[in-house]
């Protein structure tokens, strides 16, 4: 199908008669080229089964193709440019509840698993609260926390957002007949989004780019710890007096605090 | 009188060995991001100074944990040749975190190309922090620097010696601005204070 080059046809019908002329001729060439020729991979879509949205769709990412191509040459394993023709869906507070974090000690990695078992064991224990917010965070929501915030606060277009494999997303909100991009909309769910994660003014890094993205890391929030005493990975008893305590408590197990900055975050390596 | 000349006379060398404070500033662990494709587009150790270098330098770490600090050590800047943070923010401007971070570091007028000291020297706070990553898998790392390899990996309080005898105070302090929340360095070495500040990395 990608050797026909649609886009650029369809570059060339500027008109709206023409358009709809372009349009017609796009699925009489469609179904003739594919009847004899199976797609190219199991799981591109049947060119023949593509509704005139989903082709608005294909020039569209055309168009993100070709500028990219002018641009940059790189290529990425994570960021797919070159999906097949599917539909996607507007971004919004819906894609908050998918690509979930967990909240489950059981869903990191060894060795910081086994670290935090015995240290959570240890503060239990002792009767300190504990709240686990994150563990485990995807890098798919990673991507989308990410972008999210950079179209609120205005530090990306929506529409200059590199695509992630597996997130059907359209940053754009794009018109699914002319395929133009609504970029008021498109602030609007990217704010909803950034709210919808909880956010706020903290800064969010790249994916790929924390430690909960590699299973090495555990936000939690640790109250009633005044007063109490804690078993350290030695066996030696200590009373807590402060966080400080906490956090070299904590590093005894390999637990380590990320600081002030970040009060909830500890990972295996202080980062 | 005599004896006074005399004091003042053998006080001189040790006021001489105390008279510049050591280098301070910034260690910046930078993870280059093409914003285009997300791929790494490269791993760049930096380090700001708050004086010129004339001579290669071991720098170490501090992190200051509100009443403890821990040393990483150590960064070493060999090339003494001082770099524009303009020209990083050009070379690098694929990635548009690094431009607005390297933008918002305030209050340090020499920036270097550092990297990691030879791992032999590593104390056990650094091998933990960078001692199992690679480019692949690493976050970015910033923390305030002082020149010198210091005797301790941990220390309780904010006072502490630099390897030349001055005696140190580090502060961390978080502030919320409109821009976003910043972190506030405030080193002060014999009450002379020196404050940067820098952005927070994202988790």
């Amino acid at each position: 199908m990608r050797h026909l080059d649609f886009y650029r046809l369809f570059r060339c019908a500027k008109k709206k008669t023409i358009a709809i002329i372009t349009m017609a001729a796009l699925f009489w060439a469609i179904d003739t080229s594919t009847l004899g020729a199976p797609p190219s991979t199991p799981s591109t879509h049947s060119p023949s089964q593509l509704t005139p949205a989903q082709i608005f769709q294909y020039i569209g990412e055309q168009k993100v193709k070709t500028a990219a191509e002018d641009g940059n040459t790189s290529s990425s394993a994570k960021t797919d440019k070159t999906y097949s023709p599917i539909l996607l869906e507007p971004s919004g507070r819906p894609w908050c509840v998918r690509f979930s974090p967990s909240t489950r000690i059981e869903d990191l990695k060894e060795p910081f698993k086994g670290n935090l078992k015995r240290f959570h064991a240890a503060i239990t224990r002792a009767g300190i609260r504990i709240v686990i917010t994150t563990t485990y965070r995807p890098e798919e929501r990673s991507y989308l926390m990410y972008y999210s915030t950079q179209i609120a606060r205005n530090k990306e277009s929506a529409v200059t957002v590199p695509s992630w494999q597996g997130v059907n997303i359209d940053w754009g909100h794009r018109d699914r007949i002319g395929f133009k991009a609504n970029l008021v909309k498109a602030k609007s769910a990217a704010r909803d989004m950034m709210f919808g994660y909880g956010i706020g003014s903290m800064p969010v890094s790249k994916p790929g780019r924390s430690s909960h993205n590699y299973s090495q890391a555990i936000d939690m929030q640790l109250s009633n710890f005044v007063g109490k005493t804690v078993l350290d990975a030695q066996d030696k008893s200590r009373k807590i007096k402060n966080f400080i305590d906490l956090k070299s408590v904590g590093a005894s197990y390999g637990v380590i605090w990320y600081g002030p900055e970040d009060r909830v975050h500890w990972s295996l390596d202080g980062n | 009188m005599k004896i006074l000349i005399a004091l003042l006379f053998l006080a001189a060398p040790t006021r001489m060995l105390h008279a510049t404070p050591p280098s301070i500033g910034l260690w910046e662990d930078v993870i280059v991001v093409d914003d285009d494709t997300l791929q790494l587009i490269s791993h760049q150790h930096f380090i700001f100074t708050n004086q010129k270098l004339v001579a290669p330098t071991i720098f170490t770490a501090l992190k200051d944990y509100g009443g403890e600090i821990d040393a990483f050590c150590c960064i070493e800047v060999q090339n003494t040749t001082s770099l524009s943070a303009l020209e990083m923010e050009r070379k690098f401007s694929h990635d548009h975190d690094f431009v607005q971070r390297f933008s918002h570091i305030h209050g340090l007028k020499y920036l270097y190309e550092a990297r990691l000291a030879n791992r032999e020297i590593w104390n056990d706070k650094m091998l933990l922090l960078k001692g199992n990553r690679n480019d692949g898998n690493d976050i970015p790392f910033s923390a305030p620097v002082i020149a010198g390899q210091l005797g301790f990996s941990e220390i309780a309080d904010n006072h502490f010696s630099s390897a030349d005898g001055h005696e140190i105070q580090l502060k961390t302090d978080v502030s919320k601005k409109k821009q976003g929340q910043q972190l506030i360095h405030q080193f002060m070495i014999e009450h002379q204070r020196t404050t940067f500040t820098v952005p927070i990395l994202g988790d």
